[in-house]
Formats: structure tokens, C-alpha cells, sequence
């Protein structure tokens, strides 16, 4: 009988995908399925496919003349304050391709072409500097302290200096790696580029590299090179070029595109942060341990200006760079496996981003990746690649505090072997583990909300670590939310668990605390449908005719 | 041949340069959101602002559609966000009586301005019934529902988009969906789709 119900349950829900054909063709088989025997449920289609039709009478409002006048001059004005030249595309791939040519015309990598001017000067004067070009070095001689690396180049030697040279000292000191060079830097010669760049895009701004390029030569006062000489300056610029297409540009751009993620979060509405808290990852989530490699932070789709700036200051800096941001906090309920490696302690930028990752996953990208940066797939290794369940860690982590028990009681059963240490667990399993779920029942009872939410949205991403049922796990997690005052936070809770588990029995009580919920948001249509239908359950419905007259 | 490309395409050709091509995104998508802002608002006018409002912000603020997502996600959240706002800030909700005047209508009620198809006064009467009817059963719809329900059924976005907009799982939309479609039948159970 209840498996009945809960057949038609699905069904129903099914039923909104088909009035709207997106059911996938299974569901639709199972679905026709059922229709063919439950009358119950036809009805309720053909009820639903009148309500739909009726729609189609609902009045519609025209499109309010004018309308499309202001729209278009605004668009047209947003158009010209862009100052992009518009090429005729010449079809739909022209247009598909069209990012890029966008990127190419100026708009947006401007700023990354000055970064890569920026690189470009760097690789040239470290080049000179270290290449042991007689006529710098003696210019450099003259200073107290020569400074042949970058990090010294920025503090400009006071020897006089002629017009080039005090534009290469500029220069020098616009890159230097305590500057932030992937976005102060960027924005400082993106406006020193923008005085010379004409909007006609391209060749313009080639011309400003290869400007400042010979600048840079004159200003050091560069002798006459040969050609095999001039090419590997060329091999240096390129190679500085590249590397700010992988560090220093790619911070305007993943800075704008997080940038508008950012926006975006920001227009989306409180549910945006009540879906994060309902299970799904945020986007661009992913664990940016890549981050210290400009490239990387590319491709982890996630990272911010900020990430692309530690990149590029790890690009272009010897030595490593702190990480900004705090460390991810350690996940409460991952014991320290014993034969685990000793993560290290401080996590990078990236690391912090993805909490949900866990901790072995950030720690690998601490400071051995940032001072010597790796290929993608060393990332991916440090990564593991299935995380224990919860259960598991919660079995490891008694078992061994058993083991330390049983060691400090001087037991000589205490062993060092692993085979032996995993008898007396299995064995004790029973007795001493506890389910998390106890545990974060415990922690609402004595009011630490705060503490079991983190346990129980764990419990709800990875239900193979708990013995309890997802219904009371929502539930839970949506009492704990809403006792931490976060009403909204909670009533998605409470709306994922009616639809899901539409049977569970707690649903009475469930209901009655949403609907209290409901009234606190000022949402008093949906609190009285809930109240209405708890007219009808015998414990709730003196509780709910006084808060229905309340209303 | 511009009516054929995808809103994607037509905005990347627009952010190219092509305002024409900014054009045919407005045509398309005009209607629906000027609809959707409607039923939230009930305000024709409002409706006017917030669709103007949004077109004006994707524009001035224009999206990364590389990233996935859909230009008509982005202009009906926006439009949604703005409409909430607009909410709040007049504490309207949901109560809002058809007979209640919009800013400047002089005396005009909703019921008055609704416009009628079908030429004879019978018929336009009770097409006025009957939209009155429906009007007031998708005012009725909780707020969440409702925005969901508006986004699907007339904006004709996919579960996944009106989600992303929303800024919901695709169940919960689908539930949200599901509760509002119940509401209507509750209210308007009574009517069959050949009075309409």
C-alpha cells in the first residue's frame, strides 16, 4: 500500500517534466507504465494538462511601444563607449568565433598585451643584467649594491640618467614583483598603452610593444648586437610574451570573468546561497591547487584576479609566495589517517577556496608547488582519488583511538602491525562507533548548532557514511539552520525534503516548522497551505487552528 | 539570416559591434520578459521599467556567455532580481487586488484595461471573467512557486535555466513547479479548458 503511494509519488513528480517534455525517455516508460494501471494518477495528468491549457488564455501584455527605441539607444551607446571596431561577420561561425576576435581587437587584452609588455621588459633587462653586457654592468658598478636579479632591479640606481633611461627605470619599477605585477602592473602600463594604443587595435598596439622594446634597448644603452644575438632576444621576449600569456594576462581575464561570477552571485537572489547549502557545489569551485601556475589558474575556471596574481607573482618572484588567503579549516569528522603523509600546514589560495575538497587535496598544493611549479598532472596525483567515506574515517579514527587506549593501559595487544591493529576494530566496531548523525543529534541537543551543521551537510553530500535515513538528515540540517537563524537557508532544506521524500514520516513535524518559517519570511500563503493541510493530523491540529486564526 | 543565429551568437556579434544584432535579441525576448515582470509586479508599467531596466544592464554590464551560460538565463535573472527588489521595496507581495490602480492609470482598474479578442461584449465580458479568474489564481501562487511557474510556462525557459536564474537545484524548481500548478487547480479547478 505505501509502496503504492510512493509510486504515484514519483510519477507525479514525473508528470511536471512531461507536461513540459522534459522527461527522459526511461522515466517516460515507467511513467506510462504506471498511468496504464492507476486511474488515480490519470486523472491527475489530464487535471494538470486542463491547468496548462488554461494558461494559454491568460492575458499577455504587448510589447509597450517605445520600448524597443530606448532599449536599442542604450545598447547602441554601451556599443560606442566599448570603442570596438565591428567587423561584418560572415556567418554563424564567424560569430561563434567571435570571443576571440573580440579578445584580438583590443578590448579586452589590452590590459594582458601590457602585461606582456611588462614581461617583455623584465625578460629584456634580466637578460642584459644577467647576459653580462659590458655596458650595463659598468652602469651598474657605480651603485653601492648591483643588482643583477629582478627583485633588486626595482629600487632604480641613482646614476643621472638620460630621458630613455629614466622611461626604462619606470618601466622596471612597473614590473617589479613587489608591485603586484599581475594587476597593478597591468592596469599601470594598460594606461601607459592606452595613451599610444588607437583604437584600430592590433597593429597599433604591436607597435607599442615593439615601441617600448626598442626603448627599453636604447635606455640600456644596448650595443649593436649581432643577429644571432637579436634573435635570442627575440627567444627571450617570446618566451617572456608566453609566460604572460600564462601569468600576467591571464589575471585580467580570469579576473573579469570572476569578476562577473561575482556580480552575478551578488544579483542572485538569497536562494543562491540556500542552493549552495542544499548540496550543490558552488561554481567554479574547483580546487585551484594549480593556482601557483598562472596556466593553471586558467584552466581551473575558477580563480579570481586575485589567484592570477599570486600566479604571476610567483612567475616572475625566486621565491615563493605566502598564501593570502587562511588555510582551509580542517574537516571535523576526516581523522588523521595514521599512514597518511604529514600534510602541510599551509594551504594555498586555492586550497582555501574549495573547503569541500578536503584537507589531503589542499594540502598538496602548499608551498613545494608554489616555489616549484609542476605540471597539471602532479596536481591531479596529489590528489586522491577516492576519499574514504566518513563511516570509513570514523571506523579508522576509534580504532585507533582504542589502539591508544588499549596502549596507555600498557595492553601488550597493541601492535604496530596493521593487520593486527584492524582485529581488535572489527571486533569492537559495534561498541564503540559512534554515527556521526549521534553526533550531530548530540550537538543540536546541547545547542551547538553552529558545530553540526558542517557534520550533517558532509552527511548529506556522502550518505554512505551514516546509518540514518537522508530525510532525518535533512531535516536535522534544516533544524539546525533555521535555530542558526537562517530562515531561507532552512526552508530550502525543508522544501527539498517534502518533495524528495514525500513519505517520510517526520513529515508532520517537518511541516509544522516550515510553516513557522514561512511566517517568519512574511510568506503567509505558503505557512497556511502547510497549516491547512495539519488541520487534519490529530497532533497538530488544535497547534495549527491557533495559528491559522493567528494569521 | 540574423533571426537564425542563437542568443549567444547574437550577443557576442553584438558586443562585436552589430547593434542590429541586439535587436533581434530584443524581439525575441521582449515580450516575455515585459509578460513575466508583469505577473510579478502586476503592474504594467513596472513591467515596462524592469524590462527596460534589464535589457539596459545586459548591456552595460554585459555577461560571459563562454561560461555556459545562457544570454535568456541572464536576462530573466536579472529581471527576476529586479522584480524582487521592486517587491520588497513596495511591499507588495502577492495580495494585489485585480481593482487596484497602477501608478498614473486614473482611475483605470486591471479589470477595466484588459483587452478583449473576441468582438462582441458578451464574449469580451467573459474572456475578462476568465482572465480575471486566471490573473488572480497566478497572483495567489506563493512568491518562489510563482516565479518558477512564470519562468516555465510563459518565459519558456528549460527546469535547468529557470534553476540558474532562480538560483535553485533543478528538483527544487521542479517541485516549486509542481506546488504551483497544484495551487492553480485548487483555484481554478472548476474551469475547463473549453471555457477558455
Amino acid at each position: 500500500m505505501t509502496r503504492d503511494r510512493t509510486g504515484c509519488e514519483t510519477n507525479r513528480e514525473r508528470m511536471t517534466e512531461l507536461l513540459y517534455g522534459e522527461l527522459d525517455v526511461r522515466s517516460l516508460q515507467e511513467l506510462s507504465s504506471h498511468l496504464e494501471t492507476c486511474e488515480d494518477c490519470r486523472e491527475e495528468l489530464e487535471s494538470l494538462r486542463s491547468i496548462r491549457s488554461l494558461m494559454r488564455s491568460a492575458r499577455t501584455i504587448d510589447i509597450p511601444p517605445g520600448l524597443e527605441a530606448r532599449v536599442m539607444s542604450e545598447a547602441r551607446s554601451a556599443l560606442s563607449h566599448r570603442a570596438t571596431p565591428y567587423v561584418e561577420p560572415s556567418g554563424p561561425r564567424a560569430t561563434q568565433a567571435s570571443w576571440l576576435s573580440r579578445l584580438l581587437k583590443g578590448g579586452i587584452l589590452r590590459p594582458a598585451m601590457a602585461a606582456a609588455l611588462a614581461v617583455l621588459l623584465v625578460a629584456g633587462v634580466a637578460y642584459l643584467l644577467e647576459g653580462g653586457k659590458p655596458s650595463v654592468m659598468q652602469r651598474y658598478e657605480k651603485t653601492p649594491s648591483p643588482a643583477p636579479s629582478l627583485e633588486r632591479a626595482a629600487p632604480a640606481p641613482p646614476a643621472p640618467a638620460t630621458e630613455h633611461e629614466q622611461s626604462s627605470t619606470h618601466d622596471h619599477k612597473a614590473v617589479t614583483p613587489r608591485e603586484d605585477p599581475g594587476l597593478e602592473t597591468t592596469v599601470t602600463l594598460a594606461q601607459q598603452a592606452d595613451v599610444a594604443m588607437t583604437p584600430t587595435g592590433n597593429a597599433a598596439a604591436e607597435k607599442v610593444v615593439a615601441d617600448n622594446l626598442s626603448s627599453s634597448q636604447v635606455a640600456t644603452k644596448m650595443p649593436a648586437q649581432p643577429s644571432a644575438e637579436a634573435d635570442d632576444e627575440d627567444a627571450a621576449g617570446l618566451v617572456g610574451a608566453k609566460d604572460s600569456a600564462d601569468t600576467g594576462s591571464a589575471s585580467p581575464l580570469a579576473g573579469k570573468q570572476d569578476l562577473f561570477a561575482a556580480i552575478a552571485d551578488k544579483k542572485l537572489p538569497v536562494t543562491e546561497s540556500m542552493d549552495e547549502a542544499a548540496g550543490e557545489m558552488p561554481a567554479g569551485g574547483m580546487s585551484t591547487s594549480s593556482t601557483p601556475e598562472g596556466g593553471h589558474s586558467k584552466s581551473a575556471g575558477g580563480t579570481g584576479a586575485k589567484t592570477a596574481m599570486t600566479g604571476a607573482d610567483v612567475g616572475y618572484a625566486p621565491e615563493p609566495v605566502a598564501p593570502k588567503t587562511v588555510a582551509a579549516p580542517p574537516a571535523k569528522l576526516a581523522p588523521p589517517p595514521s599512514t597518511a603523509p604529514a600534510p602541510s600546514p599551509p594551504a594555498s589560495a586555492g586550497a582555501s577556496m574549495a573547503p569541500m575538497d578536503g584537507v589531503e587535496s589542499g594540502m598538496k598544493s602548499g608551498e613545494d608547488t608554489m616555489s616549484e611549479p609542476e605540471p597539471v598532472k602532479d596536481v591531479e596525483e596529489a590528489t586522491p582519488k577516492k576519499k574514504p567515506s566518513l563511516w570509513e574515517s570514523w571506523k579508522k579514527k576509534k580504532a585507533e583511538k582504542k589502539e591508544k587506549k588499549k596502549g596507555s593501559l600498557g595492553t601488550s595487544s597493541s601492535s604496530t602491525g596493521s593487520t593486527e591493529a584492524e582485529k581488535p576494530v572489527e571486533a569492537t566496531d559495534q561498541t564503540v562507533f559512534q554515527d556521526p548523525f549521534d553526533q550531530a543529534m548530540g550537538l543540536k541537543k546541547d545547542k551547538k548548532c553552529d558545530e553540526a551543521i558542517p557534520i550533517l551537510k558532509k552527511l548529506k553530500d556522502d550518505p554512505a557514511s551514516t546509518q540514518a535515513s537522508q530525510a532525518k538528515v535533512y531535516h536535522t540540517l534544516a533544524e539546525c539552520t533555521a535555530a542558526q537563524g537562517e530562515a531561507q537557508k532552512a526552508l530550502v532544506y525543508y522544501e527539498n525534503l517534502f518533495a524528495r521524500w514525500p513519505a517520510y514520516a517526520g513529515r508532520n513535524q517537518a511541516m509544522w516548522e516550515a510553516a513557522q518559517l514561512y511566517i517568519l519570511v512574511g510568506d503567509k500563503a505558503t505557512a497556511r497551505a502547510m497549516l491547512e493541510k495539519l488541520l487534519s493530523v490529530p497532533a497538530f491540529s488544535d497547534k495549527a487552528k491557533k495559528k491559522l486564526e493567528g494569521l | 539570416m540574423a533571426s537564425s543565429l542563437a542568443d549567444n551568437d547574437l550577443f557576442a556579434s553584438y558586443l562585436e559591434g552589430n547593434a542590429e544584432s541586439f535587436r533581434v535579441l530584443f524581439r525575441r525576448h521582449a515580450r516575455g520578459l515585459v509578460n513575466f515582470a508583469y505577473r510579478m509586479l502586476r503592474d504594467e508599467s513596472l513591467a515596462e521599467e524592469v524590462a527596460q531596466e534589464a535589457f539596459s544592464r545586459v548591456v552595460r554590464s554585459p555577461p560571459d556567455l563562454d561560461r555556459g551560460t545562457k544570454f535568456s538565463t541572464y536576462l530573466y535573472s536579472v529581471a527576476r532580481n529586479l522584480c524582487i527588489d521592486e517587491l520588497r521595496k513596495r511591499k507588495i507581495r502577492r495580495h494585489l487586488s485585480l481593482d487596484a490602480q497602477g501608478p498614473g492609470e486614473e482611475g483605470r482598474t486591471l479589470m477595466e484595461k484588459m483587452p478583449g479578442n473576441s468582438p462582441s461584449t458578451d464574449a469580451m465580458a467573459m474572456d475578462g471573467e476568465l482572465r480575471e479568474r486566471i490573473e488572480a489564481a497566478i497572483a495567489e501562487i506563493p512568491e518562489s512557486q510563482r516565479e518558477v511557474f512564470l519562468l516555465r510556462e510563459f518565459a519558456e525557459l528549460s527546469f535547468e535555466e529557470v534553476a540558474r536564474s532562480v538560483g535553485c537545484s533543478e528538483n527544487t524548481a521542479k517541485s516549486r513547479m509542481r506546488y504551483a500548478l497544484e495551487r492553480l487547480r485548487s483555484l481554478l479547478g472548476d474551469l475547463h479548458p473549453e471555457d477558455a
